[in-house]
């Protein structure tokens, strides 16, 4: 008995030594969980998705994903449309950027789902969920960015998910590069 | 008074005096058909005083004369048969000038209808050959003019405007293909997405 006990005394000492590594299916559930939300972004008009979401585990930072996409279906050049107005072009960047504020809350919403799914990931490391934006060449992008990182740490934005903390803690603990 | 019972012949030769002369002359005041007349028989004797006089001839010929008998042509002329040879000739000249008439005018109507057939078919290759080189020599100048102009927008201009038509269809190519890609890219994402997660 004693042995026993001791045997799984230095088991559970053994195991409490390994650190927990998300498998390549939490990974994947996260990735599923984007594409959705991406689908159901706007069921009128979707937007374009270039890139499907791709996630990594960086060990000791954290969990990276990506993916790119175009907030609006655009119209493509062709032999029968070779060039697009400077009204359509106007018309198009007007609604990429009316869309630009609903693809952030989008994000921070992926983080907080992707913070409550990953069990594995340690709460002290981060969860960074970046978008490529992606542009025709006869677009007017003026200040709209190429690309969107967010990222934050897990414990933070496990405190989001369990409510209690609101969009204002949520702002403090998100970090957000555009470029 | 009627005026047929003037004698104006002898009033014109001064052969009416003293009251008949009167008389005559009186009339003439009256009626203007007599005065024309007179006038005309004034103008005749006046004529014939301007005759200049001559001779009488010394030797009248007699009609039993040898002289004064008519020869053979006239003695034919005047002869029975004469009346028939003239209607005869007459007649023939009837009949031979209807026939060269009536032949003239069908030839007539043929000919026109032949030259208005021939005019017909000539006219307007004629005229189109008139009309074009009439065309072509107005033309030659203008082409000539044009020809010129031509060349030298083809030696200074034209070579601009392709190099900006070749860049223009470049650019063109380059949107079309970036256009393909993006439709590519769409497309491969569906694949994925349906393999990845079941074709949502």
């Amino acid at each position: 008995m004693v042995k026993t006990i001791a045997v799984l005394a230095v088991a559970s000492v053994l195991a409490w030594g390994e650190t927990p590594v998300p498998s390549r299916d939490e990974i994947g559930a996260v990735e599923r969980s984007m594409y959705d939300k991406l689908l159901k972004f706007h069921v009128e008009a979707p937007p374009d998705i270039l890139g499907l979401p791709r996630g990594l585990y960086l060990d000791g930072y954290g969990a990276v994903f990506t993916a790119e996409i175009s907030p609006l279906m655009t119209p493509g050049i062709s032999p029968f449309r070779p060039s697009m107005t400077k009204e359509e072009i106007a018309r198009i960047r007007k609604a990429k950027e009316q869309r630009m504020p609903e693809v952030r809350v989008m994000m921070r919403q992926m983080l907080v789902d992707a913070a409550a799914t990953l069990d594995r990931v340690p709460k002290n490391e981060r969860i960074v969920i970046g978008f490529v934006l992606f542009y025709n060449k006869w677009e007017d992008r003026g200040a709209m960015p190429r690309t969107i990182t967010m990222l934050a740490e897990k414990a933070a934005l496990l405190e989001v998910a369990a409510g209690r903390g609101g969009m204002q803690a949520l702002d403090t603990a998100i970090q957000v590069r555009e470029e | 008074m009627s005026c047929e019972s003037f004698d104006w012949k002898a009033y014109a030769l001064g052969e009416t005096a003293g009251a008949e002369g009167a008389r005559h002359e009186a009339h003439l005041k009256e009626c203007a058909g007599c005065r024309e007349e007179m006038s005309g028989l004034k103008v005749t004797v006046t004529a014939l005083k301007r005759l200049p006089k001559m001779e009488p001839p010394r030797r009248i010929a007699f009609v039993s004369d040898p002289v004064a008998e008519p020869g053979w042509w006239a003695r034919l002329w005047a002869s029975g048969p004469r009346l028939g040879f003239a209607s005869a000739a007459m007649l023939s000249v009837a009949i031979l000038g209807h026939g060269v008439m009536s032949r003239t005018g069908a030839g007539n109507d043929g000919v026109e209808a032949r030259v208005a057939q021939e005019v017909a078919r000539r006219l307007p290759a004629a005229v189109g050959q008139v009309v074009n080189q009439q065309v072509a020599a107005e033309l030659a100048p203008v082409m000539t003019e044009l020809r010129g102009r031509l060349d030298g927008l083809e030696r200074g201009n034209l070579a601009k405007v392709r190099g900006e038509l070749d860049e223009r269809r470049k650019e063109d190519m380059q949107e079309i293909r970036g256009a393909f890609e993006l439709m590519e890219r769409r497309m491969n994402t569906r694949y994925l997405s349906a393999a990845r997660f079941g074709g949502n």
